[in-house]
């Protein structure tokens, strides 16, 4: 293996990010990542070689990657935004002691050490509650966390000057991690992905040779780090040469005019966005003409907006992308050309189209027999994109990792998407086999949410549903519970506050008299849903 | 559309996309997605609104979303002035 392409930047006085104010070519961006290495250890990145980074609207957040990809290790993106618990979970599982916290995130970092404080010891895997190291780049006060907590290490910015510099390591190893990003876990806590370089470097290869975008481009960062689709712009455009360029937060519910003011070239995010543009009428024909390729990713996309924003971006290609986390990010692709693709569209919804060459599909169907031919079936992958298993959950790894007798020692993962395929190999999603959704590009488990509702009504009679769901997917989250229990729907969204991120927060609570139940005796969410669509009046939602 | 119309079309919809009865205090210039009282779906819907009832469509290619996420905001841009 070879030094990462994202890694080798030929001109240093390009530009290479622009994001809150902070404009970095590729000489900043680097100086800034050796600048911060300085203070990662090896032994603070713990067995799996990894370096968290509590931020995402700061260029210093970006300055971590870099830090931490230079010496071979892996990043854990932390979103600030999440609950104290949930971060902590993820450190824990992590098993990192070296946390980078650039000045946006240290608001974050107060619940972020007392969770840890809580946590008991045997929520470690090692068993052990380490001292951490607490790295800020763009700051000297932690305020007084170093003496309410002062078993950790604190490192600010005069610290970090100070500090001898650090030559890069030679080359990542193929399996080292590149990055460990959370999805929503069924069982109640988020599930680690572990991502190698080997995995990303076939990613951003294939891009590369595909669909090569270069110096001069302008490439959109549509999400928060923790948000895989944020793997694409970052590696793929610091590879190229390219100008990243992170939406701000709050623009991100309607960014025409960011797309306008920042002359983007390449637009990358979920459906979402561009159906929130055309609710509110930005969609219009030649609207965006910088734009000359657009990717989206993450859900399904309306044949509606996609010509849509076809027209408003006349110059520019247009793919829709299919790919879960443990693929790493997307792993096939569908052309928007408008009327022939619209011919080829089913139920209102683009193709999510070919397999990448480089990489494998096949249908698993009845009897654990993969078909490679047209027919219908659950979609496994394999390839140097795909993982290798979730991180300490052999049990859930073992479910959706297989090996089959006829394909030998190829690990294919399971995806859990039931799909059709067409005699010339296009893909069209059809449904989820499990209870994950889709909302606004998000992965949620529903499961997860059933267990902080549960936990927090004391009794096992609440679940969550996505319920309204329109022609163009999911377009809210209701949690449904018993009417029986002493905990006030204010205590119950208030636990859930603090146990899930924001998108997995039920909008409200529907009570009913009691929950119905399906053959096997499990709750029904089908007839959940209908129930609400024949009792709730449209204003409710 | 007067400053007290907007406000109060803002405060029965945040009610309303809540499933609450009334909505917390709220101040000129709290951001309303920080305090989770709006999903980015419900803001879409709410600017629909506004834009209906006061006659002032808001053109996103001219306006960043960002300066509409307070009450403030929203009285500046819809209120007849």
């Amino acid at each position: 293996m070879q030094t990462p392409p994202w890694l080798q930047p030929s001109d240093g006085a390009a530009a290479a990010l622009q994001v809150a104010g902070q404009h970095w070519n590729y000489a900043r961006l680097f100086q800034e990542g050796e600048r911060i290495s300085r203070a990662l250890a090896e032994e603070g990145c713990g067995l799996l070689r990894l370096v968290a980074i509590l931020g995402n609207h700061t260029a210093w957040a970006y300055g971590a990657i870099i830090a931490a990809h230079r010496l071979g290790y892996g990043y854990v993106p932390l979103n600030p935004a999440l609950p104290g618990q949930r971060l902590a979970n993820m450190v824990c599982q992590s098993q990192t002691r070296t946390i980078v916290v650039p000045e946006e995130g240290l608001t974050a970092l107060e619940g972020l050490l007392l969770a840890l404080s809580t946590m008991p010891e045997g929520a470690l895997p090692t068993g052990e509650k380490p001292p951490f190291t607490w790295i800020c780049p763009d700051a000297n006060g932690f305020g007084d966390l170093p003496n309410r907590f002062p078993q950790h290490r604190y490192i600010g910015q005069e610290a970090l000057d100070r500090l001898a510099e650090r030559h890069p390591s030679p080359i990542p190893a193929p399996s080292s991690l590149a990055y460990l990003m959370f999805t929503s876990g069924s069982t109640g806590q988020p599930k680690g992905v572990p991502v190698t370089f080997a995995n990303l470097t076939a990613y951003v290869e294939y891009w590369q040779n595909h669909h090569a975008i270069g110096p001069g481009d302008r490439v959109t960062q549509p999400a928060d780090l923790s948000f895989d689709l944020s793997i694409h712009p970052i590696f793929v455009a610091w590879a190229s040469g390219a100008l990243l360029c992170p939406i701000p937060l709050h623009s991100r519910l309607a960014p025409a005019k960011f797309i306008l003011d920042t002359r983007l070239t390449v637009w990358v995010s979920v459906p979402s966005v561009a159906m929130f543009l055309e609710k509110v009428n930005a969609l219009q024909p030649g609207v965006f003409p910088s734009v000359r390729l657009s990717l989206f990713c993450g859900e399904p996309l309306p044949v509606r907006t996609a010509e849509a924003w076809r027209q408003a971006t006349p110059q520019g290609r247009l793919l829709n992308l299919y790919g879960p986390t443990e693929a790493t990010v997307a792993i096939s692709a569908y052309e928007w050309q408008g009327s022939p693709s619209s011919a080829e569209a089913r139920s209102g919804i683009v193709p999510i189209g070919w397999i990448f060459a480089t990489q494998q599909g096949a249908l698993l169907q009845a009897g654990e027999i993969l078909n490679f031919h047209a027919g219908e079936g659950e979609l496994c992958l394999a390839g140097s994109q795909v993982t290798g298993g979730y991180l300490h959950n052999p049990e859930k790894s073992a479910h959706h990792y297989i090996r089959t007798p006829a394909t030998g020692e190829t690990l294919w993962y399971r995806t859990g998407d039931w799909v059709q395929r067409r005699e010339d190999g296009c893909l069209f999603f059809v449904r989820r086999l499990d209870h994950q959704i889709k909302w606004r590009g998000h992965r949620i488990e529903l499961q997860e949410i059933d267990a902080v509702l549960r936990n927090a009504c004391g009794h096992d009679f609440a679940v969550a549903i996505p319920w309204p769901v329109g022609k163009e997917g999911v377009e809210g989250l209701v949690a449904c519970v018993a009417a029986a229990g002493s905990v006030d729907d204010a205590a119950i969204l208030a636990a859930c506050r603090r146990a899930l991120p924001a998108y997995m927060v039920p909008t409200r609570i529907a009570r009913m008299p009691q929950l119905p139940l399906n053959a096997n005796g499990k709750i029904d969410r089908e007839a959940l849903s209908h129930s609400l669509t024949l009792h709730e009046p449209q204003g409710n939602r | 559309m007067n400053k007290t119309h907007v406000e109060q079309v803002v405060l029965e919809f945040l009610a309303r996309h809540n499933g609450a009865p009334g909505t917390p205090p709220l101040a000129a210039d709290d951001n309303l997605l920080e305090r989770a009282l709006l999903t980015s779906m419900g803001f879409i819907e709410l600017i629909q609104i506004l834009e209906e009832e006061s006659g002032r469509p808001v053109d996103f290619t001219q306006v960043d979303p960002a300066s509409l996420l307070t009450l403030r905001g929203l009285t500046t841009t819809f209120a007849a002035t």
